[in-house]
């Protein structure tokens, strides 16, 4: 298959992926349990727009590594940059939106005289993820100098 | 593609099926041994109190019966404070036991307080506080989820 349609194919199963389907699964939940989790600090709204904002970026950076030469600077910045978006999704989704925590997340709620809080500990999981996008990098920056070396 | 690329993609392409794999069946596991660890009737524990005749000290002993209806073997540590209405620990234990799948295990935590701290912090009047922490761990204790509580009352004794 040609590198370029590939690369948009790539890109629509991200925009499905990533914006389509989290939209239409956020008007499928009741609205009951929406102000539960909005009491416990979880902004479902804004999780969905994170991920319509993480889906077209991979779009993006799908297309533009797709149309640019392997031996190109931007095709090696454009693998590099969608390992570090596809380690920010590891980073919000470990840490339930909220991607500094870097795997230790925490969500808190008050009811009544009880204040309960539920912390997540998957900090073993994004020191993995690490490992894999550092291991992604270093593939693509091999290959951008085979190809390089190949021209010369 | 070189060899050393070659190589470097068979062990990305392994990591992230591990990983994939690791993550589904260790939130399985947590989330299954969470309502095991919580699902004991009424309440999470079994609550004695005990008030020595001669001594006139406290014993609170909190039992639990952790279900592992996960796919992997867990750690569940308890950990209980109790606290005056200043905020101030009266007592403290912990404890925790490995179950492994399918199993159910036993926690015991005994509280003591003695009778001056009773009378110095007027327990039975004034009430207090209690932090309990349940944590369960999983894959080799390497991830894992707690559940902080703090509740406000007073001491039905």
């Amino acid at each position: 298959m040609h590198r370029v349609v590939k690369g948009v194919i790539v890109a629509i199963l991200y925009i499905l992926f990533f914006v389509v389907v989290p939209h239409v699964l956020t008007r499928m939940i009741p609205p009951e349990l929406l102000t539960v989790l909005a009491t416990t600090g979880l902004n479902v709204d804004g999780i969905v727009m994170s991920f319509s904002l993480i889906g077209v970026a991979l779009a993006a950076l799908s297309i533009a590594k797709s149309v640019t030469q392997p031996r190109s600077v931007t095709n090696l910045g454009s693998i590099i940059l969608s390992n570090l978006v596809w380690f920010y999704l590891v980073l919000f989704i470990t840490g339930l939106g909220k991607p500094w925590s870097l795997g230790m997340a925490q969500q808190t709620t008050t009811s009544g005289p009880a204040t309960i809080s539920i912390t997540l500990d998957f900090r073993f999981f994004v020191a993995l993820s690490s490992v894999i996008v550092a291991l992604q990098m270093s593939k693509a920056a091999l290959n951008h100098l085979a190809a390089k070396r190949r021209i010369g | 593609m070189t060899r050393s690329t070659r190589i470097i993609s068979a062990v990305t392409i392994g990591l992230i099926v591990a990983l994939i794999a690791m993550a589904m069946v260790s939130v399985y596991t947590m989330v299954y041994a969470f309502m095991g660890a919580v699902s004991g009737g009424e309440s999470i524990f079994d609550v004695d109190l005990a008030v020595d005749p001669v001594t006139g000290d406290w014993t609170f002993t909190f039992r639990d019966r952790p279900k592992n209806q996960g796919l992997l073997g867990i750690t569940v540590g308890i950990r209980l404070r109790l606290l005056t209405t200043r905020d101030e620990t009266i007592s403290e234990g912990t404890n925790s036991t490995h179950v492994l799948p399918g199993k159910t295990g036993e926690l015991t935590v005994v509280l003591k307080i003695l009778k001056e701290d009773v009378d110095r912090y007027r327990i039975e009047t004034a009430g207090g506080a209690m932090d309990i922490e349940i944590q369960i761990r999983t894959l080799m204790d390497l991830v894992g989820m707690s559940l902080s509580m703090r509740v406000r009352g007073e001491v039905k004794t």
